[in-house]
C-alpha cells in the first residue's frame, strides 16, 4: 500500500504499484498537463515535483513515492499566477506548447535552488527537450520569472 | 459578381448570440499578383471560406480556429485577420478549436474541405487564407452595422465601428456588438463583397499578439489530441513490425492475455503501395487501461518475417548516393541553362565538393494518438492531424462510410513537422474500432513514433562550380541523390548563374520518407550555401561581398513550383544585407570566433541568418574540438508582418531546429531497423547548445503575407558550417557536424 499527496489531495494505492506516476496522474486522476514524451526520463515532458525536487514521472513507479508530496503543473497555482507561469505568458514562450508544462516545472525547481540563475545555471539545469526549439524564449522567461519572484517575495 | 446569396452566408440566432458561417466566392484569392501560391491548380479545394463566429450578449466573441495549429501559430493569426476587419476588440476575442467541415467531391467521391483548406503544411495557411479571413470579418462588421441601423432607425452611413462597439455619429449613441448580435443574426446577408481596410487602418494586424492558448498551455489544461478521452473507450497499443514490408512470425499470446485488464489481441495486416508504407503489420494489445496495454505489450516477444529490406542501412544508402553523384552516368536533368562545358572551360578555378545529409527524424514532442468510434451510421475521430481531409478519406476508404458522416474532431498538435500529415495512426484506430465495435484510443510510444517515422530523405549532393578570371561564377553543376523529391532546380543560385545544370538520382530503399519542415530545403541549402562560401574563400572574396555580386542586377523569376509563383533576387539580397548589418559583419572577431551567413527562399518567404560560433580547440589530438553557437541574427521578408511576435518566435525556433538538424538529428538505420528509437539514441539540441539569443528583423514591404513556419529552418546548417570555417578553418560537408581535433 502506498500513500502520497498529489496537488494537496491524499491518495492511497493498493494495486498496480509498478505503474509509472505519469500514467497515474494522466489516466487515473485525469490531469493532462503532465505530458508523455519518451517514457525513459530523457525528455522531461513529464516533469513534476516530488517533495519539491524536479522528477521525471514517466520513470518513477508508484511504489517509490510512499509518503511523498507531488505537485504537477495544475498544482502550481490556483489561477496560473505563479511567477514562472506569468513569465511564460509575458514572453509568450510556446509554439506547440506540448513540452511547456515540463519546462515550467523545471524552471520552478531551478529558481527555488538558484533564485538568480546565470545563463550557465540555466544551461545546466534546464535540460528538457523542446522540439519546437523555443530555448531562446525559455531562457528569457526564466530570467524574467526570477525578477517577478523577487518582486513577489 | 453573381454571388449565390444563399451560399454566401448562413446565420443563426441562438440564445441571443450570433453564429455565422460565411462562405466567400473563389475570385478573392488569386487577385494579388504576388500572392505566391498555387491556388490556380487547386482551386476546387479552395472555393469557399467559412468562419464560425459567435458573438455573445456580453460582447465576448468566440472564433473557431480556421486552420489546424501545430505550433506554427495559425490559431492566433487566423482570428486576428477576422477580428481586424470586424473592428473587434482583440481582448474580447476567444479562440477555440474549430470543427471540420467537409463536402464530397463528386468526381471521386472523396472528402474535400467544404470551404477553405483547414489543413496545415507547406507554410500555406496564411498566404492562402489572407483574403478570405479578412472578407469574413468585413462581412460580419457590415451585418452588425445593419443591425445597429435597424435598432436606431438610422441610415447605415451614420454608423461607425471601433473596438467591438458601434457608434451613431450624429447622436453620439453607442451599442456593443453583443447588443445587436441577435438582430444581426436575423438579417439577410449582404449580396456583395465588403471593402477591406487599407494597411494604415490596421489596429490588430501588425501588432504583437500572444498565443491564444497561452492560458491553457501554462496551466496544463487538456488541449492536445493525446489529452483527449472518449466515453467507453478501450485502449490499444501496437507492437509494429520494425522492417519495411515485414510480417508477423510469432508472439506470445497467452502471456499477454493473462495480464489483468487486457481484453484481446488483434493482428494488424500491413499495407504497402510500392515502396511506400501505408500501414505496418503489427500486434495490437487491447486493454481496459493504457497501463495494462503498455505492460502487456512488453510480454509479446514478437518475431518477424523480415521482408525484402532486412539488410538496409543508412550508411550503405549514403555510399550508394555518393556513387550516383560521382558516376559518369547522367541522372535526371531538371535544368540545363546556357552551356555548362563552355562555363567550365572559361573557369580559372573549379571546386568539386560533395555534401551529406542524413535521414532526419520528426520526433514530434507529442507522439500520435487517435480515438476512433466507428459505428454503422458514421464515425467520430478525435486526434491531432495536419490534414483533416486525409484523415476523413482514410476512414471513408476503410469503412465505406459516406465521408459526410465522419466527424473529425481535430485538436492542437504537439508538433507535426510534416509527420502528422500521414494517416497510418488514423487507419489503425479505425480498423480496430471497426473490428471491436467500440471506441478505441490508439496510443503511440516514443519508440513507435521514431521507428515508424517517414524521414526527411537522406541526400548526397555534389556540386562542381567554376569561377572565371573575374571571380564570377561561370558554371554550376548540381547533382543530388535521394529517395524522393526536393527543390533542386528551382531555388537560388539558379537564375543567378548563366551556365547551370541540375541533375538528380532517385534512390530506392525500404526506409520510409515523407514531408519535413521545409522538405528538401535544408539539405539543398546546406550544399549550395556552403559551396558559395567555399567559392568566396577560394577567390579570397568576403562571403557577403561574393553574394552581393551574385545577386547584383538580378530581378525576379518565375517560380514554377509549390509555394510561390515568383522568386525575387532583390528580396533575397535585402535579407542578406539587413542581417549582415545587424551582425556588424565586417567587424573583426576574436580568435576562434567566426561568423557564417546563409539565406534561402522557402514557400514564398525569404530568410537570411548570420551566426556567430566560438570554437574551443581540443586539448589533445585525440579529442575533437568543441563549439558553441553564441549569437544569431535573422532577417525575414514574409510580406506584411501580421503578428511580429510569432514571426520572431518562428525565426528563433525554426532556425534552432535547423541547427538541431545540423548538430544532432540523424536517424540511424542498420539491419533494416531504425536504431535511433528514443532520445537516448537520438540526441536533440537542448538549452546548453542553443544560441543565447537570436535577434530578428522583419523587413517591411507591400507584399501580401507569406508563411513563416518553414523558411527559417533551411539556412541554419550552412550558416553554422560557414561560421565554423570562419572560426577555425575546418570545412564541414557532412551532417551531423563533427569537428576534428
Amino acid at each position: 500500500m502506498v500513500n502520497f499527496t498529489l496537488n494537496g489531495v491524499k491518495h492511497q494505492i493498493t494495486k498496480d504499484l509498478d505503474k509509472p506516476l505519469l500514467w497515474f496522474i494522466r489516466e487515473d486522476v485525469g490531469l493532462k498537463g503532465t505530458k508523455f514524451g519518451c517514457g525513459i526520463a530523457q525528455c522531461g515532458a513529464c516533469s513534476v515535483h516530488i517533495n519539491g525536487r524536479i522528477s521525471r514521472s514517466c520513470s518513477i513507479p508508484i511504489s517509490a513515492i510512499d509518503g511523498m508530496t507531488i505537485t504537477t503543473i495544475e498544482g502550481l497555482s490556483e489561477n496560473g499566477e505563479h511567477p514562472v507561469q506569468k513569465a511564460w505568458k509575458e514572453i509568450d514562450v510556446p509554439q506547440c506548447g506540448y513540452c511547456q508544462s515540463g519546462q515550467m516545472m523545471a524552471a520552478v525547481a531551478l529558481l527555488e535552488n538558484t533564485p538568480n540563475p546565470s545563463d550557465e545555471d540555466i544551461d545546466q539545469q534546464m535540460t528538457n527537450i523542446c522540439r519546437c526549439m523555443t530555448y531562446v524564449r525559455i531562457r528569457k522567461a526564466v530570467h524574467s520569472a526570477a525578477k517577478l519572484a523577487k518582486n513577489v517575495g | 459578381m453573381g454571388l449565390n446569396r444563399r451560399e454566401f452566408l448562413r446565420v443563426s440566432a441562438t440564445n441571443a448570440a450570433m453564429v455565422m458561417a460565411i462562405s466567400m466566392p473563389t475570385v478573392l484569392s488569386a487577385k494579388s499578383k504576388f500572392a505566391g501560391d498555387s491556388n490556380k491548380t487547386k482551386r476546387s479545394h479552395y472555393d469557399t471560406w467559412n468562419v464560425y463566429l459567435t458573438i455573445h450578449p456580453d460582447n465576448q466573441i468566440e472564433i473557431g480556429s480556421p486552420v489546424q495549429d501545430m505550433g506554427q501559430h495559425m490559431k492566433t493569426t487566423g482570428p486576428m485577420l477576422i477580428a481586424e476587419e470586424m473592428d473587434a476588440d482583440w481582448n474580447l476575442v476567444r479562440c477555440v478549436a474549430g470543427a471540420t467541415y467537409l463536402k464530397v467531391d463528386p468526381k471521386n467521391n472523396s472528402a474535400i474541405y467544404r470551404h477553405a483548406n483547414m489543413g496545415t503544411g507547406g507554410s500555406h495557411a496564411l498566404r492562402n487564407n489572407w483574403d478570405y479571413l479578412r472578407q469574413a470579418g468585413a462581412t460580419a462588421k457590415h451585418m452588425l452595422k445593419q443591425a445597429a441601423a435597424k435598432a436606431w432607425q438610422c441610415h447605415i452611413s451614420d454608423i461607425e465601428t471601433k473596438q467591438s462597439y458601434l457608434y451613431r455619429v450624429s447622436t453620439n449613441e453607442k451599442l456593443s456588438f453583443g447588443d445587436v448580435a441577435k438582430i444581426a443574426a436575423e438579417l439577410p446577408a449582404p449580396g456583395e463583397l465588403q471593402p477591406l481596410k487599407s494597411r494604415n487602418e490596421y489596429s490588430i494586424i501588425g501588432k504583437d499578439a500572444t498565443t491564444v492558448d497561452i492560458d491553457q498551455i501554462t496551466r496544463g489544461k487538456p488541449l492536445f489530441g493525446f489529452d483527449m478521452d472518449y466515453p467507453n473507450q478501450v485502449h490499444a497499443v501496437i507492437e509494429r513490425c520494425p522492417y519495411f514490408d515485414g510480417k508477423i512470425k510469432s508472439y506470445n499470446k497467452e502471456k499477454v492475455l493473462a495480464v489483468e485488464g487486457v481484453l484481446t489481441i488483434v493482428e494488424m495486416v500491413g499495407e504497402t503501395d510500392g515502396d511506400r508504407r501505408i500501414l505496418s503489420s503489427g500486434i495490437a494489445v487491447i486493454a481496459e487501461s493504457l497501463w495494462s496495454a503498455l505492460k502487456a505489450r512488453r510480454l509479446l516477444q514478437a518475431t518477424w518475417y523480415k521482408g525484402p529490406y532486412a539488410e538496409e542501412s543508412s550508411q550503405k544508402l549514403a555510399m550508394q548516393g555518393d556513387t550516383f553523384c560521382q558516376s559518369e552516368k547522367s541522372g535526371n536533368i531538371l535544368r540545363d541553362d546556357g552551356d555548362l562545358n563552355r562555363g567550365f572551360k572559361s573557369s580559372e578555378l573549379i571546386l568539386d565538393k560533395t555534401y551529406f545529409t542524413p535521414f532526419f527524424h520528426h520526433a514530434c514532442m507529442e507522439p500520435f494518438s487517435c480515438i476512433a468510434d466507428v459505428r454503422t451510421d458514421g464515425a467520430t475521430l478525435v486526434l491531432g492531424h495536419q490534414s483533416p481531409t486525409s484523415a476523413a478519406n482514410t476512414v471513408a476508404k476503410l469503412t465505406g462510410l459516406d465521408p459526410l458522416k465522419i466527424d473529425i474532431q481535430a485538436h492542437r498538435m504537439g508538433g507535426g513537422f510534416g509527420r502528422k500529415w500521414m494517416s497510418d495512426f488514423v487507419s489503425e484506430a479505425t480498423v480496430l474500432s471497426q473490428k471491436l465495435k467500440a471506441p478505441v484510443k490508439v496510443t503511440w510510444t516514443r519508440e513507435d513514433e521514431m521507428q515508424q517515422d517517414y524521414f526527411a530523405p537522406l541526400q548526397v549532393t555534389r556540386i562542381r562550380a567554376g569561377l572565371d578570371k573575374t571571380s564570377k561564377v561561370a558554371a554550376w553543376h548540381y547533382r543530388a541523390a535521394a529517395k524522393r523529391g526536393g527543390v533542386h532546380e528551382k531555388c537560388f543560385p539558379a537564375n543567378l548563374i548563366d551556365n547551370y545544370r541540375t541533375e538528380t538520382f532517385r534512390q530506392n530503399c525500404g526506409t520510409q520518407v515523407g514531408a519535413w519542415r521545409g522538405p528538401g530545403h535544408l539539405q539543398y541549402t546546406f550544399a549550395t550555401e556552403s559551396m558559395i562560401d567555399e567559392l568566396a574563400y577560394s577567390a579570397e572574396i568576403d562571403p557577403l561581398e561574393f553574394r552581393k555580386t551574385l545577386y547584383k542586377d538580378k530581378k525576379s523569376f518565375e517560380y514554377n513550383a509549390y509555394g510561390a509563383q515568383i522568386i525575387d533576387a532583390q528580396r533575397m539580397w535585402k535579407c542578406y544585407e539587413q542581417v549582415a548589418k545587424m551582425a556588424e559583419w565586417h567587424k573583426p572577431r576574436a580568435k576562434n570566433i567566426g561568423l557564417g551567413i546563409a539565406g534561402h527562399f522557402t514557400f514564398g518567404s525569404y530568410a537570411a541568418f548570420v551566426l556567430e560560433v566560438e570554437v574551443k580547440p581540443s586539448k589533445s589530438n585525440s579529442t575533437p574540438a568543441n563549439f558553441r553557437v553564441t549569437k544569431c541574427w535573422g532577417a525575414i521578408d514574409c510580406g506584411l508582418a501580421v503578428n511580429p511576435n510569432h514571426i520572431r518566435n518562428q525565426m528563433e525556433g525554426g532556425f534552432i531546429d535547423g541547427l538541431n538538424a545540423a548538430m544532432f538529428n540523424q536517424a540511424e538505420i542498420s539491419q533494416g531497423i531504425v536504431q535511433t528509437a528514443n532520445f537516448d539514441r537520438l540526441p536533440m539540441l537542448r538549452m546548453a547548445q542553443a544560441p543565447l539569443d537570436i535577434e530578428v528583423a522583419i523587413l517591411e514591404n507591400d507584399y501580401p503575407p507569406t508563411g513563416v513556419g518553414e523558411p527559417p529552418t533551411a539556412p541554419a546548417a550552412a550558416a553554422l558550417a560557414n561560421a565554423i570555417f570562419a572560426a577555425c578553418g575546418q570545412r564541414i560537408r557532412k551532417l551531423p557536424i563533427k569537428l576534428e581535433a
